[in-house]
């Protein structure tokens, strides 16, 4: 009874007023309601199934000692407390905290170098867009397996070293040049995406405006730094929003690369929560992990909503 | 009122049923998996296995379909995957409820997978099969440790070296002997080792390195008792001793990254001049390779010729719905006839002596020699039940010490600290 109560229009002044002519305002919305229930079913089974349920269950199994074989027993917080108080995931969690802090601005930095670089190339823009975007599309294993004989002792690397008569150090052996390679690798891997997204920002921007600066005697470097980065700069917060979720959560590279080594210096919190659950078969742990990670993602992306109104310019 | 009360409710009684659907007790497979029986008595049988790819593939579907020839009212459907992976996946599909009848298992993954496994001393006993052909070490791998028989092997073999006898020859080193020491090994190591070739390769894989360590020091990283003992003051000793190999005397290249199949391919390619290695290996590699392969036996240290062993084999899920058809199969896909044809493909040494013949007759000169010296010292190798992540780590925390980035002793210790409690 309930349900059907809050399914009805909230008053009737809602339903009456004046602003949005309806032909049989308060009898329609009531009569629509069975059919609307009915067309958003299969979407609402398909969020219930996949989304709701799993994640619902990841809270519930994260209270829990929940091995994949065996009795499950209630641990209540004793997860949590294990993780947080173990260097291994103190060391994890830095990693991907470097990870990301490293990647981001490199990706930002080389998507919006190449996107300013490209709008002002004359011919064979489309082009050289399809080219950088490449390694985006590109399966991550096939990327990887092409890095790694790019990076292992005696390979492009070295060998290019060699010729110049010095030794490359091994990019993924040794602990110091482990992590520097992930993220060279995946700034290579990644940043096709939002040089796509700068380049279209770039495209929306009127030539008059620039036209009319540089009549003024604008110089290209105020120009850049005074009509163009404000007026991408919604575009630039979408990618520094979107890239930062996805670093965080950064597993292919690492797992394919390195495994997580030399030592611990490459593993990232998604490889720790893939091998507590799928190696350790430790799903309760797993799944306390991954709500720390989901806690910091919801953290870093609350603060950078709330610094937004400092630099992003929405009055275009 | 009724109207929009029906739908929701539905809605709201099929989300109720999938959380509990997903919450309820699924361990244990109470209704069984991976087999079935037809009202005409014909019963079909999922059989895992690992691959490495097509060719392999297709000569386990041969002994697959051999099951079906010995007993029309059989049928094994074979899944494979790759060996990596295979673990990981029967571990959750016990886990789940869904395993496959036939289980493959390696003798070093045997404990993660021992409590999904019915135990075949019962059957082995009714049927009357002769288990004296099989070799003792073959058997003794897959034995649990509370004793039962959880899989008839079908290959088994010790840890040899393998050398590339073109390289040897350029480089003026003799070839080496059966029951040759250290220093002759360290020494023709860094003879072959010039103009960016190397003599051996090294990586910190299980049976790769720990066969080295124990043939040099007699020590194994597990004790008989069964508990891990990465921080023996002799085992620190051989680990250290195996990587300065690569950083001190520089005769073996550098560990890059997790790929545990780069020592093969250097050895392949030429960069490496040596790799231990098993039987269950040697004909593939010398298929690929452009050069004429030689074996003999582990370097020896002081404690005299060892060599570790390992094997695979098949055994029964425990939640198998048809156990004795399961078994039935089993014995049919480790006889004389199944293994003797999987020998003559290319494929492991057999556990039956009376099929090895047909793998000897395509190995290279002096292998069947070396393996039978190297079987004398050899003991399967010991692990704990989580050696899959103890594993994992060895290779994460020793591969610095292999570049020479850490040190054994702290490495070691770590990975003590961690799997060492349990």
């Amino acid at each position: 009874m309930s349900v059907s109560s809050t399914a009805r229009p909230p008053a009737p002044s809602a339903s009456t007023s004046a602003s949005t002519p309806a032909p049989r305002p308060s009898r329609g919305r009531r009569d629509d309601l069975v059919p609307a229930l009915g067309f958003t079913a299969p979407s609402m089974l398909g969020l219930a199934l996949f989304t709701a349920v799993p994640i619902g269950m990841s809270l519930v199994m994260s209270f829990y000692s929940w091995p994949i074989i065996g009795e499950r027993s209630v641990r209540g917080v004793g997860n949590y407390v294990d993780l947080l108080t173990s260097p291994q995931f103190r060391r994890v969690v830095l990693n991907t905290v470097l990870f990301t802090v490293l990647y981001l601005p490199l990706n930002l930095l080389v998507s919006l170098g190449i996107a300013l670089w490209v709008a002002s190339v004359r011919r064979g823009r489309q082009a050289l867009r399809v080219i950088f975007f490449i390694p985006v599309v590109t399966p991550i294993v096939a990327n990887v397996l092409v890095w790694r004989m790019i990076y292992t002792p005696g390979g492009a690397l070295d060998g290019l070293a060699q010729s110049a008569g010095v030794d490359a150090p091994n990019f993924l052996g040794d602990p110091r040049w482990a992590m520097a390679s992930l993220v060279l690798m995946s700034v290579w891997q990644g940043f096709g995406y939002n040089m796509l997204v700068f380049s279209a920002a770039l495209d929306g921007i009127p030539a008059s405006i620039n036209e009319a600066a540089s009549l003024d005697g604008v110089s290209a470097w105020s120009r850049l730094r005074h009509i163009t980065l404000p007026m991408i700069s919604p575009s630039m917060f979408f990618a520094s929003t979107m890239t930062l979720i996805t670093t965080f959560q950064v597993f292919a590279q690492p797992y394919l690369l390195t495994g997580g080594g030399p030592g611990v210096a490459t593993e990232t919190l998604v490889l720790f929560v893939y091998r507590q659950g799928f190696a350790s078969f430790a799903l309760g742990s797993a799944a306390a992990a991954a709500w720390v990670l989901f806690a910091l993602i919801l953290l870093v992306t609350a603060v950078q909503f709330a610094g937004q109104k400092k630099w992003v310019n929405y009055d275009v | 009122m009724r109207k929009t009360t029906a739908p929701v409710a539905v809605i709201a009684a099929m989300g109720l049923a999938l959380a509990a659907g997903c919450g309820g007790d699924s361990g244990g497979g109470s209704g069984g998996s991976g087999g079935s029986t037809d009202s005409d008595g014909n019963t079909t049988l999922t059989w895992a296995m690992w691959s490495g790819g097509t060719a392999e593939r297709d000569a386990w579907q041969a002994a697959a379909d051999a099951v079906h020839e010995a007993d029309p009212s059989l049928t094994v459907e074979l899944e494979t995957s790759s060996f990596d992976e295979y673990f990981t996946k029967m571990a959750t599909r016990i886990g789940g409820g869904s395993a496959p009848c036939i289980v493959s298992v390696q003798s070093l993954r045997l404990g993660a997978l021992q409590a999904g496994l019915l135990p075949l001393d019962d059957l082995i006993e009714s049927s009357g099969e002769d288990m004296s052909d099989f070799t003792d070490a073959s058997l003794a791998g897959l034995q649990g440790d509370d004793g039962s028989q959880y899989a008839l092997p079908y290959d088994d073999g010790p840890m040899v070296m393998l050398y590339n006898k073109e390289r040897f020859a350029e480089a003026g080193v003799p070839e080496p002997q059966i029951g040759w020491g250290v220093e002759e090994f360290e020494s023709a190591a860094q003879a072959l080792s010039a103009d960016g070739a190397y003599g051996v390769s090294a990586f910190p894989s299980d049976l790769v390195m720990f066969s080295s360590v124990l043939a040099r020091t007699g020590v194994q990283p597990v004790a008989e008792d069964g508990t891990l003992q990465l921080t023996d003051p002799a085992l620190v000793d051989g680990v250290s001793w195996y990587g300065d190999l690569v950083h001190e005397q520089q005769v073996a290249p550098q560990v890059a990254g997790v790929d545990s199949t780069a020592p093969y391919n250097a050895f392949i390619a030429q960069t490496t001049a040596m790799v231990p290695d098993g039987p269950w290996d040697l004909l593939n590699i010398q298929s690929q390779s452009d050069f004429e392969v030689g074996v003999v036996t582990l370097p020896a240290g002081e404690a005299g010729p060892r060599t570790l062993s390992a094997g695979s084999g098949f055994g029964v899920s425990a939640s198998c719905p048809e156990p004795e058809a399961a078994f039935e199969a089993i014995r049919t896909l480790t006889s004389t006839e199944v293994l003797t044809q999987l020998a003559s493909d290319g494929r492991a040494l057999p556990s039956r002596t009376s099929a090895q013949q047909a793998w000897f007759d395509n190995a290279p000169a002096g292998a069947q020699e070396a393996l039978a010296a190297a079987t004398e010292s050899a003991e399967p190798m010991r692990v704990t039940d989580d050696w899959a992540q103890v594993g994992t780590a060895v290779i994460q925390f020793v591969g610095p010490v292999l570049n020479g980035s850490s040190e054994a002793p702290d490495a070691l210790e770590q990975i003590q600290a961690q799997y060492g409690g349990r």
